[in-house]
């Protein structure tokens, strides 16, 4: 009988052993890397104790680089969250002609791969024979004298990466509030109906608060994935003289500064891993708190309206 | 009887592969070289056919993969190719990890193979104590390609020697941007940085000395000369390798500033609505750009038939002549550069001898004396300093700003240098 409760410890050890060597032990090695020196400048890597995150205190483009992180994330989510919901409603509630042509239509730009997207904008933002400058010319909005150098204004370029994410990832979003919209019963709005409910007041009052778990999954995982956003402000910052984090370095993420000493010049790995512990750091804070908010809302949501 | 036959032929052969032995040739085997550059799909063939008991596994990794595939494994120990190139920008990183064979020692004696060489291609890859430790097939000098019409149009010539004379300085060749813009409407250069080797090249000190930041008053300049060009409207405003960038070429600009390849690979294959009104002409500074070096790896299992490779490559004068020819590559070596110099005419620079032309620029380069001045820090620093230039010129910042900015980003890169 003991024998057979142990074969279930092989049938998992394959994730284990994985797990343990590819990601497991390279955390452990960049907390211990985040506590020493290593850089080609010392190839060895002593032992500095808590010498980097106190560099942390006084590095002005990470802190640039907090700020910008949460920026073009909040830039992006705000009106990610709304499109996201407000055509999800439309197309699951209203019975428009083609709705699944037209899913497929935002879904779309999810698929194109970032390296791509940085070329178009590069093209579209262009300074002397960019797309957007030859329209607004054409349109007589601006004369050719006074085209808009986009790529070189902090304000702009910081405004277009969120453009980009927002443009990349509201289909994504809307996608799994269509799903999350389905599965709410149609008897809640038709006794909704039969009380006198408008569409608007079911919208508010019906579809929303049962969608609030998948608002959550989507909240924490784009806060995530923006806290870590790296591949379009890079690209998007590659094609310019500017360097890479942009003009004024306003597009220079956490995981891009991070990125840049590591991988770059100095090559400085030790101080890199103390970056990267913060932001892990930061990461597991938020989403507990995000976690515990959602959650507390979600059981006086539950008071209200019993789910079946 | 016949198997009698058979042995006696494998004894024959045994001993005639022993006698190549005796005379200090090879035995085979196989080498691994790490290369970015689609030359070697040419160049590798070329020696196999030359050394066919040598047989070459080539990886070609894209030229922003290699410096942190090879720092891996290199890191590492495992897996470290024989031979491996370093490109002008992150050559010396090699060199000051001391990871490459001393070239200059036996059983290489590298410096008689390699003493037609430019001075300068050598000084470029000497380590600390002198030594070579690194070799290369080509020399990559630059040069200032101008429109013959729009020089015409201008200054009255279009003749490179009158046009080299004119724009002997820098003064010189901003007042020439002004006659351009006067009298033609065309931009003097596509960019403010497309001209940051006309300074960086004319530089005194390191970028670094004794572990301190040292700016000179020539990056000065550059910063000053750059906001000089876009206030007074006489650069194209456009950003280097751009697609606007390569549209300039057939428009409205009159020079760009690129060594020997940038004529093969870049102006010549985008430039076609204008083929043929192209000329070189010696720019205010003489400068270099890119190039490739090979090395041999010190963790090598197989140095001496690395070392075949690597002397083939890049100090086979036969070899080297036959890769001028066929490919019109400039090469490293001045005696293989003497013998097919004569009668070279570039239709697309309007029948010029660019081969004559970028001769003459590489002797002047080796004179300048800069190759010992280059640094491992230099490339990123001179990132960082177009970094800070470029928001001084958009107006981001203010000139004092833009060298503030300038001295926290190389800080902030490097904090073992120390910035005043």
């Amino acid at each position: 009988m003991r024998k057979k409760e142990n074969y279930g410890y092989l049938f998992i050890a394959p994730f284990f052993i994985v797990f343990i060597l590819l990601q497991l032990y390279p955390i452990i090695y960049t907390f211990y890397l985040s506590f020493t020196n290593l850089s080609s400048a010392n190839p060895g890597g002593e032992w500095v104790g808590w010498a980097n995150y106190a560099r942390l205190l006084t590095d002005q483009f990470f802190h640039k680089s907090i700020v910008n992180t949460w920026r073009i994330w909040i830039m992006n989510f705000i009106p990610q969250l709304i499109f996201a919901v407000m055509l999800a409603a439309i197309l699951t509630r209203a019975r428009i002609r083609g709705a699944s042509i037209f899913r497929g239509i935002y879904f779309l730009p999810n698929l194109v791969t970032a390296a791509s997207v940085g070329i178009l904008f590069n093209v579209m933002l262009g300074w002397q024979s960019g797309t957007i400058n030859q329209i607004l010319v054409a349109l007589g909005i601006i004369d050719e004298a006074n085209k808009i150098h986009f790529l070189a204004s902090g304000a702009w370029t910081s405004t277009f990466v969120s453009l980009i994410l927002w443009w990349m990832w509201f289909g994504h979003s809307m996608i799994l509030f269509m799903a999350a919209m389905v599965a709410v019963p149609q008897e809640y709005y038709d006794a909704a109906a039969v009380d006198g409910a408008g569409a608007w007041q079911s919208f508010w009052k019906i579809t929303l608060p049962l969608i609030r778990p998948i608002m959550i999954y989507v909240l924490v995982t784009s806060l995530i994935g923006g806290l870590n956003n790296f591949d379009i402000p890079f690209v998007i910052g590659e094609g310019q003289n500017l360097g890479t984090g942009g003009p004024e370095k306003s597009i220079l993420t956490m995981v891009m500064h991070m990125y840049n000493l590591a991988f770059t010049a100095g090559r400085q790995r030790g101080y890199a891993a103390a970056i990267a512990v913060t932001l892990f750091v930061m990461v597991l804070i938020f989403s507990l708190i995000i976690f515990k908010l959602m959650t507390r809302r979600e059981e006086m949501a539950g008071r209200v309206l019993p789910r079946p | 009887m016949r198997r009698l036959w058979i042995w006696l032929a494998v004894l024959a052969a045994a001993a005639l592969l022993m006698a190549g032995c005796g005379e200090g040739k090879q035995e085979g085997g196989t080498i691994t070289v790490w290369a970015f550059n689609d030359e070697f799909d040419q160049m590798i063939p070329m020696f196999e056919e030359a050394y066919p008991n040598i047989k070459v596994e080539f990886t070609k990794i894209p030229s922003d993969e290699i410096v942190t595939k090879l720092e891996a494994v290199l890191e590492t120990g495992v897996g470290v190719p024989d031979v491996f190139v370093g490109e002008q920008a992150w050559v010396k990183r090699w060199i000051d990890m001391d990871v490459w064979e001393n070239l200059s020692a036996e059983p290489y004696n590298a410096e008689e193979l390699a003493k037609d060489h430019f001075e300068y291609v050598k000084d470029y890859v000497r380590d600390k104590d002198g030594n070579l430790r690194a070799l290369t097939w080509q020399a990559t000098p630059g040069a200032v390609f101008y429109r013959r019409s729009l020089a015409k149009e201008a200054f009255g010539t279009d003749d490179p020697e009158e046009i080299s004379a004119m724009m002997k300085d820098m003064d010189s060749f901003i007042e020439m941007g002004r006659t351009l813009k006067e009298k033609t409407g065309a931009a003097l250069v596509p960019g403010v940085n497309d001209i940051q080797r006309l300074f960086f090249f004319n530089k005194k000190q390191p970028w670094v000395v004794d572990g301190k930041l040292v700016i000179e008053d020539i990056v000065l300049e550059f910063l000053d000369v750059a906001k000089t060009l876009r206030d007074e409207g006489l650069d194209g405003k456009l950003d280097m390798w751009t697609d606007e960038w390569f549209t300039g070429m057939n428009g409205n600009v009159f020079s760009y500033v690129l060594p020997t390849w940038g004529l093969f690979f870049v102006l010549e294959p985008n430039a076609e609505e204008v083929f043929g009104d192209w000329a070189a002409a010696h720019g205010p500074a003489s400068y270099m750009w890119g190039g490739t070096w090979l090395g041999i790896a010190k963790a090598s299992q197989n140095k001496a038939l690395a070392w075949e490779f690597v002397k083939y490559i890049t100090t086979n004068k036969e070899f080297l002549k036959k890769w001028a020819l066929e490919s019109g590559d400039f090469v490293s070596d001045m005696a293989v550069v003497e013998e097919i110099v004569g009668d070279y005419s570039r239709e697309f620079l309007g029948g010029q001898n660019h081969y004559a032309y970028f001769y003459e620029e590489a002797k002047r380069l080796g004179a300048s004396g800069w190759a010992e001045r280059v640094t491992a820090y230099d490339e990123d620093i001179q990132n960082s300093f177009l970094e800070a230039l470029q928001e001084y010129v958009v107006g981001n910042k203010t000139r004092e700003e833009a060298l503030e900015y300038f001295k926290e980003l190389v800080k902030t890169q490097y904090p073992e240098i120390t910035v005043e």
